[in-house]
């Protein structure tokens, strides 16, 4: 379900009333979110026919009750690391019976419901099933722990099999099918699932669960209740594409009980507004006018030879109109969340004001940084291993982050484009921190220099991660230095590229607003009286719906 | 952006709350709250809560609170009972505003699902209305869509009578390009002409006695000309461009619900059917060159979907563009069906190619093509091109990595489907 649509806006009043009312009684809500959250994936008012999938639903259920029995056999809910002192061999047998009834259930669903209507059921399993896993991964990972959650090589071997378990899972669905193609020498693999589609938000919730028995494994958290993971894995408003929120951040707002009398609702509909704007209005102008006339429609080729201007305000263009569809999403994703109470990590930050790359890292899809850098830098040595082995494990944080956006060599480039300038500018860094005056310039200079250099960067980074094939990328940054073709002249096009331009300036020099202004404003807003707050939204609903083209597209982080 | 928790009621009472008690979880006792990331918190439970004793869903509601300033105890914040009504009011008052659009976009999708049932119920409810909105889009200077309903004096598609314009019409008069006076070649379409269409410029080109243009517009066709009117477009192109050559390629997008006189028909039954026949064979007069009858339209059939692609009904389209052609000396269809199935006849996302090499041909949506589908149409199309206009003078042709065993041809006839509801 898209969140900018009638359905969506159906749905939520819907799970609001529910959800603020059923709030008082910790487990019948939880199990609404659940159900709300699972009709939110299926997506029913998109579904033209058979919408209910007796094997999906019977497969599911069965797979819910073996969870619930297989994990609570594992150690109660209430119980302390260490139960089974040694015993690896009780956690491991419930948790290979579940990954047993996982993947037959899978390749038997895949088998069984190849059409696109029953999808989503399959889907669904392959979600809810990712769930029972991780929850028995974690509590075999727990109860073979050590006296004051001492680590053991037994609860380390749980935690690097929940880890390929759920890395395969990716693969299969994400990778499989590029690997088979990509390399002449796996062209011997069998076609399995090859053909189907990415089932929806299988990167997010992979990498979640993922941090979820890491966390456990590492001592950080304890295993939480079954039905509290669940609704944390499948939450609606972060589900399909982040923000990357982790257990320890969200399963705890599921036991404070939120005061219906104060919900932030000035905070949450800035938010949503701000996002709907954003993805409705900014991104879907720019696709079309600029970004889709030279790059191609997404998956296509670049379609010709176009003038120098032409190409840089495609380029420029995509890089607003990224930020504009993923950071809209998640504003939306984030205000949502915040009506129900509660509240996810903030996943941008005005990431074109960056001077550096690495500040860029911090301000842009900040939960999937600090995700990469948790569980992939950190482990494999971080900065703790010499300067060398520094650059190199930047840049497969970067060359791996890169490879989790796509099957495709433009996502490698793209991610090796950043790691390598993370590298440079950390061997900089290192050889002019001594100097008083780098390049004997003002300070002032110098930040325009870096904004400018890395706004670059990251630009160039763009057209390989929106191009099709490298040679399509390579070809576009080719004619913004050497297209012959002359910059258009007709009326259509140059108020096309005038408008463009004040999209673009407007769009970067927003990035340079302070907060408190948003802050204030939201908090002006909740003083209206309810009478003027209803004004205000229905106009705002009706200007973007008219400043937007008729019909959503996809957001742009969906296909990840 | 602020990193405080939400509003939570282990914060202090605030004024004028009624009836608060303190509840200590039996099962979360003495546990320590968790920081971000549950770092040496040991557990993930909550400390003691307060929480009314009857949820004040709505605060103080009375008609009054709806016209005063909101006063919060805590600035930001609103009852949820409020902010419901809030929501719920402002999105009918936007529904009624935008009932039409909805319902234009609601057909679009439309397989006779009771949501577009409730639209189209809200649209004529509020028809009254709908010049608010129309207002809106003029003053933001967006074209204010035409109901695709036929109104006195506007006319978006023309009943044709393809016998008289057959009876008319003759074989097109097409020169022999050079490279001095290269043959003119537009291109349009949906997404599918996207990278088909680059492909085939590309192959143009290197003739170098065809000069081409692209312009596709991708999620049109022929069923909505109230999103996009090809027609009108293509008046405005054969006027403004007077291209020699027509590719064009719909039907991916056009498997949904028309607008036909006063009610709406359902995509593939024998009424839409008659009604895209008709649509087909008025796009196809328009294309026609009456003046000087030498432009040649190369129709190019839709492609097999593969599975989960959602696209049905290709094989009843392509069998109107075949059936529709025929009746037009000027249109010659292009038969890409055999180029993209497998020898079962099944669609196939990876053949090979003329020199025995496996291509990808399909994108993983398995609907658009890959640039080696892409290639792979293109040169079937200019082989087609290359029966009608002479192409001696072309300067390259086709390798043999791109374009399709010799073994793959065009069908002679595209079959009937079965149940074919239609008299030709």
């Amino acid at each position: 379900m898209l969140f900018p649509t009638v359905d969506f806006a159906v749905y939520f009043v819907i799970v609001f009333t529910g959800s603020w009312l059923l709030r008082p009684y910790a487990r019948p809500w939880r199990w609404f979110i659940l159900l709300a959250s699972c009709v939110f994936y299926l997506d029913p008012f998109n579904t033209q026919k058979a919408f209910l999938v007796p094997s999906a639903l019977g497969l599911s259920g069965a797979m819910a009750v073996l969870g619930w029995l297989l994990t609570g056999a594992i150690a109660p809910d209430d119980g302390d690391s260490g139960n089974f002192h040694g015993a690896w061999w009780k956690a491991a047998g419930p948790v290979a019976l579940l990954v047993t009834f996982y993947v037959v259930g899978n390749v038997w669903l895949f088998q069984n419901a190849p059409e696109k209507s029953e999808q989503s059921w399959v889907w669904l399993f392959l979600l809810l099933g990712i769930a029972f896993l991780n929850q028995g991964w974690a509590k075999a990972a727990y109860a073979t722990m050590g006296p004051g959650r001492a680590r053991t090589p037994a609860s380390k071997w749980f935690v690097r099999l929940a880890v390929a378990n759920d890395l395969a899972v990716l693969g299969v669905f994400k990778y499989y099918d590029w690997f088979r193609s990509s390399f002449p020498l796996a062209g011997f693999l069998p076609e399995w699932f090859v053909g189907y589609g990415l089932p929806i938000a299988i990167s997010f919730f992979t990498f979640q669960a993922i941090s979820y028995v890491v966390d456990v494994g590492r001592g950080e958290i304890r295993p939480v209740k079954l039905l509290d993971f669940c609704v944390y894995l499948t939450f609606f408003a972060h589900l399909v594409a982040g923000p990357i929120v982790r257990v320890g951040e969200f399963v705890p707002q599921l036991s404070q009980r939120s005061d219906p009398r104060f919900v932030q609702s000035g905070e949450a509909f800035m938010l949503i507004f701000r996002g709907m704007f954003k993805k409705v209005v900014i991104s879907s102008w720019l696709a079309a006018n600029l970004v889709d006339p030279v790059f191609g429609v997404s998956g296509g080729h670049v379609p010709g030879e176009f003038a120098k201007v032409v190409v840089l305000f495609a380029i420029l263009g995509y890089a607003i109109q990224i930020y504009a569809d993923f950071s809209g999403y998640t504003d939306i994703a984030i205000g949502v969340a915040l009506l129900l109470g509660i509240r996810f990590p903030q996943n941008f930050d005005a990431p074109y004001r960056s001077l550096s790359i690495q500040e860029f890292w911090r301000r842009w899809h900040m939960t999937l940084s600090r995700w990469l850098r948790d569980y992939l830098y950190i482990p494999l040595g971080g900065n703790r291993r010499g300067v060398k082995r520094t650059y190199v494990n930047l840049f497969l944080t970067m060359f791996l982050g890169g490879l989790w956006h796509g099957a495709n060599w433009t996502f490698l480039v793209w991610g090796s484009i950043h790691g390598g300038a993370l590298g440079v500018e950390r061997a900089i860094k290192a050889k002019w921190s001594r100097r008083e005056r780098p390049l004997g310039v003002p300070a002032p200079v110098r930040g325009v220099l870096k904004w400018l250099l890395t706004f670059s960067i990251v630009c160039v980074g763009w057209v390989f991660f929106r191009a099709t094939s490298f040679g399509d990328a390579l070809n576009l940054l080719g004619q913004l230095v050497t297209s012959s073709v002359p910059m258009p002249t007709d009326e259509k096009t140059v108020g096309v590229l005038r408008l463009g331009a004040l999209i673009i300036a407007g769009s970067i020099a927003s990035q340079f607003v302070p907060q408190r202004i948003p802050e204030r404003i939201s908090v002006a807003f909740t003083r209206l009286a309810p009478a003027l707050q209803i004004l205000t939204l229905f106009a705002a609903l009706v200007l973007v719906d008219a400043l937007g083209p008729e019909g959503i597209a996809p957001f742009i982080y969906f296909q990840f | 952006m602020s990193t405080q928790t939400p509003a939570q009621s282990t914060e202090a009472r605030p004024p004028g709350t009624r009836g608060l008690r303190r509840l200590a979880r039996p099962t979360e006792q003495g546990r320590r709250p968790t920081d971000g990331k549950g770092k040496g918190s040991g557990n993930l439970g909550a400390a003691p809560v307060v929480v009314p004793d009857t949820p004040e869903f709505f605060g103080e509601l009375t008609w009054r609170t709806l016209i005063r300033p909101n006063r919060s105890a805590r600035p930001g914040t609103m009852a949820a009972g409020l902010i419901l009504l809030t929501m719920v009011v402002a999105l009918l008052g936007a529904l009624v505003v935008n009932a039409q659009v909805i319902e234009r976009e609601s057909r679009s999708k439309n397989d006779g699902t009771w949501r577009h049932a409730i639209a189209a119920f809200f649209a004529e409810v509020t028809s009254p209305l709908r010049g608010i909105r129309d207002r809106i889009d003029t003053a933001l200077g967006k074209q204010v869509p035409k109901d695709d309903v036929p109104r006195e004096g506007e006319v978006t598609f023309l009943e044709s009578d393809p016998a008289e314009t057959t009876r008319a019409a003759a074989m097109p008069k097409m020169r022999t390009p050079t490279p001095e006076e290269p043959l003119r070649l537009w291109v349009g379409g949906d997404s599918i002409v996207g990278i088909f269409g680059t492909e085939l410029l590309k192959a143009s080109s290197a003739t170098g006695i065809i000069k081409g243009r692209l312009d596709y517009k991708p999620s049109t066709g022929l069923s909505r000309p109230d999103y996009f009117n090809w027609p009108d477009h293509i008046r405005e192109v054969a006027k403004d461009e007077d291209p020699e050559v027509i590719v064009i390629m719909f039907g991916a997008n056009d498997i949904q619900g028309m607008r036909v006189g006063g009610g709406a028909v359902q995509p593939l039954t024998p009424e839409w059917l008659e009604e895209y026949r008709k649509r087909v064979g008025e796009i196809m007069d328009i294309m026609r060159d009456e003046k000087q009858g030498d432009r040649l339209v190369l129709w190019v059939g839709a492609l097999p979907m593969g599975p989960n692609s959602g696209v049905k009904g290709m094989e009843q389209v392509n069998y109107i563009y075949w059936s529709e052609a025929q009746k037009r000396p000027w249109v010659r269809f292009v038969d890409a069906w055999p180029f993209f199935v497998g020898p079962n006849g099944a669609y196939e996302p990876r053949l090979p190619s003329a020199d025995g090499t496996q291509h990808l041909l399909r994108e993983r949506d398995n609907i658009h093509l890959t640039a080696a589908g892409g290639d792979r149409l293109a040169w079937a199309v200019l082989d087609a091109l290359g029966q009608v206009v002479d192409l001696s003078n072309s300067q390259t042709s086709p390798p043999a990595e791109q374009r399709a065993p010799d073994s793959v041809k065009e069908r002679p006839e595209v079959p009937k489907p079965p149940d074919w509801p239609l008299t030709d």
